[in-house]
């Protein structure tokens, strides 16, 4: 051990005063937690009726009567809240899928999650609309269901990351064949499902937020556990297994937690897409691959996107109100290709 | 009972490829290189001794233990491995890197100790990686991200440190530096170093043993002088070659592929 502090003392001073990358990172958490808070006071301050932010510090903490104060608690705060939780959920669960496919171009579409609570939803909407309230967790339990028909199709003496995304292939177009299906034979209700098949937070109340923050909660434990196993994932299987990481099993509690995540948003929120695509995927360009510094700045950057752009497809196009899933795909398309051309630098070379 | 036994190791891929009982025991602090064509079963044999792969018959045996029933953490303190090819990690440091070469020594939530970080230290002074600690991967040539992938190996402690092709696309200045490397860990930490090599004259110079293997079965194990011999090269590698004395150690001309 001598000759080991010896080299320690010889090679210069400890890790972290040194890491060039630290302000970087540093900056990063900053920037996204401001970026979190503006965000949200926009949302908080703005609609059909505009209201000062100085108003809504006294609706919130006085909490008198007043118009103000209906908007604010019964509207606002739970929707805004809940775009938060949606925006926390979708990016985590997209930056957990990257890593675990060893592919940027993942998220957890690619394993079937929204195909499989599309294809719940729709058969809920369109067969049995008198059950409309069990849409939530009928898309929570077809987001899993969907990933788990995946996994066990990739499971050969193991599954591989390139296995899984091919047997997620199948998977999507099956299911996306059903619902298409299902879509016609009942094309006269049609109408009701589109909203949520294009992804929006309209009409979300406080009964939705309590419904999904007990899963939230268990989500973001996990989170926190499965950052090492995302780490050492990086390193790719051989290295990992060097290591004494059971791969598979990592790989299959990342995939949980990232279906968990997912199939939360999609449970309040529909299909909003790009979010779990584009935010993990900026975020890595910044502060890198490491999950310690990926998933936080993912966690904020994804609230702020996804406050800002429902915030957005309410008030913009007033008195329409435009899914906030179409917003996000109208900025999210053309944000991806500009990154796609820049190229680079994302788990490995792309 | 040496620090590596290998017995009666079975793998079968197809019907032209697999192993046939191979058996080897290495000694805690020898150093073997593994030579053969190509096919000839020595990565797959690697790969079985670090639990890479699982041979379908046989065993692997670490000080004693199986390593199909070991911990997959007892075994990374124990032996690790070099593999061909490292996935690249853009923006990592070096440093980053041999971190993770501690992960078998750290429980579910705790982080780095002190000792680790020590050790890590340690690691990087030994592979002359001082200078570059704090440089990401992919700014470094070649030969200095293989010395760091090695770093992180040796950050693991192992008492055996197994390398594929450690030389392969290196230039000859890195390809001995590598090999010198080996020699000072073995010379200074008693470690066993078990490399496939494919040139002979290097395994000749670097090892105490060489195994020689052909079709999936060990063929020939002895002293460099012992193994390379013109009858081996005939029908092992089927060149006919000439055969030098440098110092005590045997090196190879190679003449011209034998005509059969």
């Amino acid at each position: 051990m001598n000759a080991e502090l010896e080299a320690s003392k010889a090679s210069g001073s400890s890790a972290l005063a040194q890491d060039p990358r630290r302000w970087k990172r540093l900056a990063a958490i900053i920037v996204a937690l401001l970026l979190l808070i503006v965000a949200f006071l926009y949302g908080m301050s703005t609609g059909a009726v505009s209201i000062p932010i100085r108003t809504i510090w006294a609706v919130l903490v006085n909490r008198e009567p007043s118009t103000e104060e209906q908007i604010i608690w019964n509207f606002r705060l739970p929707r805004t809240l809940l775009a938060v939780l949606v925006g926390m959920a979708l990016s985590v669960s997209g930056a957990f899928m990257q890593g675990v496919m060893r592919n940027p171009l993942a998220d957890p579409g690619i394993i079937g999650v929204s195909a499989g609570a599309g294809l719940m939803a729709v058969i809920i909407m369109l067969i049995l609309p008198e059950m409309i309230y069990l849409v939530p967790a009928a898309a929570f339990i077809g987001a899993f269901i969907a990933v788990m028909v995946t996994y066990s199709l990739a499971w050969k003496r193991g599954a591989s990351p390139l296995r899984i995304i091919l047997a997620g292939v199948a998977v999507n177009a099956l299911a996306g064949a059903v619902t298409s299906g299902v879509m016609q034979l009942y094309s006269d209700r049609v109408q009701a499902v589109l909203p949520w098949l294009s992804g929006g937070l309209g009409g979300v109340s406080w009964y939705h937020l309590q419904m999904v923050l007990p899963y939230f909660a268990v989500a973001s434990v996990l989170s926190v556990f499965a950052v090492r196993h995302a780490n050492i994932l990086l390193l790719g299987d051989d290295a990992a297994k060097l290591l004494g990481q059971k791969t598979e099993r990592s790989r299959l509690f990342l995939i949980f937690i990232s279906t968990l995540l997912a199939g939360i948003a999609v449970s309040v929120s529909g299909l909003i897409g790009f979010v779990g695509l584009v935010v993990p995927h900026m975020v890595r360009l910044i502060v890198g691959n490491n999950y310690n510094y990926l998933l936080p700045v993912s966690a904020l950057g994804g609230a702020a996107l996804v406050v800002f752009a429902d915030t957005a497809a309410r008030s913009w196009f007033d008195p329409l109100e435009l899914p906030v899933g179409i917003l996000l795909a109208v900025i999210g398309a053309p944000f991806f290709l500009y990154l796609l051309r820049r190229g680079g630098g994302i788990l490995g070379r792309t | 009972m040496g620090v590596l036994n290998v017995d009666q190791l079975g793998y079968r891929l197809s019907e032209k490829f697999g192993l046939h009982e191979v058996s080897l025991r290495a000694e805690q602090g020898e150093r073997i290189s593994i030579i053969g064509p190509n096919g000839s079963g020595k990565s797959t044999l690697l790969k079985m001794m670090a639990r890479l792969m699982t041979p379908h018959q046989g065993s692997v045996m670490l000080n004693g233990r199986d390593i199909a029933k070991m911990k997959g953490r007892d075994a990374a303190r124990m032996v690790s491995m070099l593999t061909q090819i490292q996935p690249d990690l853009s923006e990592m440091t070096v440093r980053d890197l041999v971190q993770y070469g501690r992960h078998p020594y750290r429980s579910l939530l705790s982080g780095s100790t002190e000792a680790d970080q020590a050790i890590v230290e340690w690691a990087i002074h030994e592979t002359r990686l001082g200078q570059l600690a704090d440089r990401q991967l992919d700014s470094l040539s070649g030969g200095e991200r293989q010395r760091a992938w090695i770093a992180m190996a040796l950050a693991q402690k192992p008492k055996v440190l197994l390398l594929d092709e450690p030389t392969t696309y290196l230039d000859i200045a890195h390809q001995l530096e590598v090999l010198e490397l080996m020699n000072r860990l073995n010379e200074q930490l008693n470690m066993t170093i078990i490399m496939v090599l494919h040139d002979m004259n290097q395994a000749a110079q670097y090892s105490d043993r060489m195994i020689v293997m052909q079709d999936g079965s060990i063929v020939q194990s002895g002293t460099p002088n012992e193994v390379m011999t013109a009858e081996m090269f005939e029908q092992v590698f089927r060149i006919r070659v000439r055969i030098h004395q440098e110092q005590t150690r045997p090196y190879i001309f190679p003449l011209a592929v034998s005509s059969v």
